[in-house]
């Protein structure tokens, strides 16, 4: 044995002969590999990180009690109870809509799905402004149906349930287009396989389905989360801005700031910042723990 | 076998979108027999079976079981068991939750005990014997392995009839000649009345007690291994079953003719004038030009498991048959030959 391996080719490779090249192919040279990493670590410094820090300085520029007081004045609980509350209705909703279409959309053939799937993108092309109003053109005082209902006293714009409606609205998508892929393709053997076994439509659904889903959910269930939270466009239409009643977080921010009330405005804001931060990491686990299960094929966010 | 009729398959018809997938389909399969449905693909061999279990649902016909008429029964009322070609095991379950299913998805009235749940679940390990796999999960598990536990979690509810579709497709061939024989001792252990769909003729052959054979959404025939390979009633069934060679003749007084000389294939009284011979390649001889029926030229020749297959091109027809043939001496391309039919089957042209 030993003699073997003295004989090993090694150490003793003649010097003249190139080195083998170890490099990839389409790889590039070491100068413009340089440079390429530069410009992108430039430009999220300059766009992503800058910012980001300017939020946490500025919201500290006046130390932590002044911190803090952002807080505590009641105006600010309200606008995080809001939104909270629009967020927790937004996505179960969104959780339970999203599942049901990528169940229809993945296992069922019917007339009218293409168009269905069209339909789910539509708040992805949509401005969100756009989206606000359309709530406004249908529910306002001088909207299709508005009058009818304040007639009977129920408030949608410049009320809570404008809100949420605005915000299932614009997250609508998230949950059914990260699942319809995912669905697609573990096509519909397993559930087949658990039907002939003798499981009822739903008990093969909890039993096989959803553990199949399971990743995909909670990842899609995260970014809609995020989304929900942050909305402002479509909030700020059918909110009517009125202090301590249809404030939610991204607006009671703009309202801060306008009033030169920077710290406060900042506080809040890192709120939110800090909110994106916590979803990016949950989001990176997952990607990195579950890639496979949470999108059909390859990664596609 | 000659037992009773377990599954009563009648007029069935089914049509997909426009195309028809199954014609006024017929067929009884008896109890505890091994039946291989055998067909090209678009056959509607998988429709028939689907339809069978209850994942299908016919436009027109009746599937009967036992006797009770189960058209409209629900897939889970049904008691198939039923194994898919990529194996649907789930995969988030241990092998032994998964071969548990069926069990646990049982109303709580009729569940057994979870002891008793454990027994059976470790008697079907051993019949699979696959005994020390209860822990691992389906991605552990090679392609044939997640197959037999497939099978054992069909087998697990006990089912009337289990209904293999394509079983060995997504396997390689050492493995599925393994499987096959396995399936078959399985069978004759267990006495469960299966019906399998393959589109591999030898594999029908090997392992079924009667064989159907599907063309265009019809039964062509349906008999032992043997009666289908003796006695083929069509051509189709013929060409299906291996492969042919096809050679104008003519039938005269039960006597076939081909290029005026006779032939030791009898044909069926009423059979009279211009006829189609169809010659299996082992049922033609090398022989002198005085006797021979056919002459050609050797294009190319291989052995295969000791036997060797050449490749003739017929004179003037441009057409080339393959005769097989003891592997004995290698015929030279380019030499001329001279052809004898031993044997064949004649159907109208």
């Amino acid at each position: 044995m030993s003699s073997l391996a003295v004989r090993a080719p090694g150490p003793s490779r003649p010097t003249s002969q190139p080195a083998p090249r170890t490099a990839s192919v389409v790889t590039e040279g070491g100068f413009v590999r340089w440079l390429l990493i530069a410009v992108a670590i430039g430009f999220l410094a300059l766009f992503l990180v800058l910012p980001l820090v300017t939020v946490f300085v500025q919201a500290f520029a006046k130390g932590w009690a002044a911190y803090l007081a952002a807080f505590t004045e009641a105006d600010a609980h309200s606008a995080i109870r809001l939104t909270l509350i629009a967020a927790a209705i937004a996505v179960p909703f969104n959780l339970v809509f999203g599942v049901a279409a990528a169940w229809a959309i993945a296992k069922f053939e019917f007339k009218g799905k293409n168009l269905l799937v069209t339909l789910i993108d539509l708040p992805f092309s949509v401005s969100p402004v756009v989206s606000g109003l359309i709530y406004v053109l249908v529910f306002g005082a001088q909207g299709l149906i508005g009058p009818w209902l304040i007639e009977r006293d129920v408030q949608i714009i410049f009320a809570i349930p404008g809100i949420v409606l605005a915000t299932i609205f614009v997250t609508f998508p998230f949950v059914a287009r990260q699942l319809i892929p995912l669905m697609q393709e573990q096509g519909t053997a397993e559930e087949e396989a658990a039907l002939t076994l003798g499981a009822s439509g739903w008990h093969a659904f909890r039993t096989v389905t959803l553990p199949n889903i399971r990743w995909g959910l909670l990842y899609s269930v995260l970014l809609c989360n995020a989304r929900a939270m942050g909305e402002f466009g479509a909030v700020s239409v059918v909110s009517g801005h009125i202090r301590g009643l249809t404030n939610t977080l991204p607006l009671h921010v703009e309202i801060l700031y306008n009033e030169y009330n920077f710290v406060a405005a900042f506080a809040v804001a890192s709120l939110l910042a800090g909110l994106a931060l916590v979803t990016l990491v949950i989001k990176s686990v997952l990607e990195w723990r579950y890639s496979a299960d949470i999108a059909a094929g390859a990664r596609r966010h | 076998m000659g037992g009773s009729t377990a599954i009563r398959v009648e007029a069935l018809s089914k049509t997909f979108d426009t195309a028809a997938v199954l014609h006024d389909f017929s067929l009884d399969v008896r109890a505890g027999e091994l039946l291989a449905l055998l067909g090209p693909s678009g056959s509607g061999k998988t429709t028939l079976l689907r339809i069978i279990a209850g994942l299908d649902f016919p436009d027109r016909g009746r599937i009967i079981f036992g006797g009770d008429d189960a058209t409209q029964l629900p897939v889970q009322q049904r008691a198939v068991g039923f194994v898919f070609q990529h194996y649907a095991l789930f995969k988030h379950m241990s092998v032994a939750e998964n071969i548990a299913y069926g069990l646990n998805a049982r109303r709580r009235s009729e569940r057994p005990a979870k002891a008793e749940i454990k027994a059976r679940v470790g008697d079907l390990l051993d019949l699979i014997k696959l005994s020390g796999f209860a822990d691992r999960y389906p991605s552990q598990l090679s392609g044939g392995q997640r197959q037999r536990i497939a099978l054992a979690r069909a087998l697990a509810v006990e089912p009337r009839v289990l209904l293999l579709d394509e079983p060995f497709g997504a396997l390689d061939a050492q493995v599925r000649k393994d499987l096959r024989r396995w399936l078959r001792e399985i069978h004759d252990r267990t006495g469960q009345t299966t019906i399998f769909v393959t589109h591999d003729q030898d594999e029908a052959l090997e392992l079924s007690d009667r064989v159907a054979v599907l063309d265009k959404g019809r039964l062509e025939q349906v008999g032992t291994p043997d009666e289908v390979q003796e006695n083929p009633v069509s051509a189709t069934v013929l060409k299906f079953l291996g492969d042919t060679i096809e050679v104008e003749a003519l039938a005269r007084d039960g006597q076939v003719f081909v290029q005026g000389r006779a032939t030791p294939v009898v044909a069926r009284p009423g059979l009279v004038g211009p006829v189609k011979l169809y010659a299996r390649p082992w049922q033609l001889q090398f022989a002198e030009a005085h006797e021979a029926h056919l002459h050609g030229t050797v294009r190319s020749s291989y052995r295969t498991q000791g036997r060797q297959r050449i490749e003739v091109d017929r004179e003037g027809e441009g057409k080339t048959v393959v005769v097989e043939a003891s592997d004995t001496a290698r015929l030279a391309a380019g030499l001329p030959v001279g052809l004898r039919i031993l044997g064949g089957y004649v159907f109208a042209d």
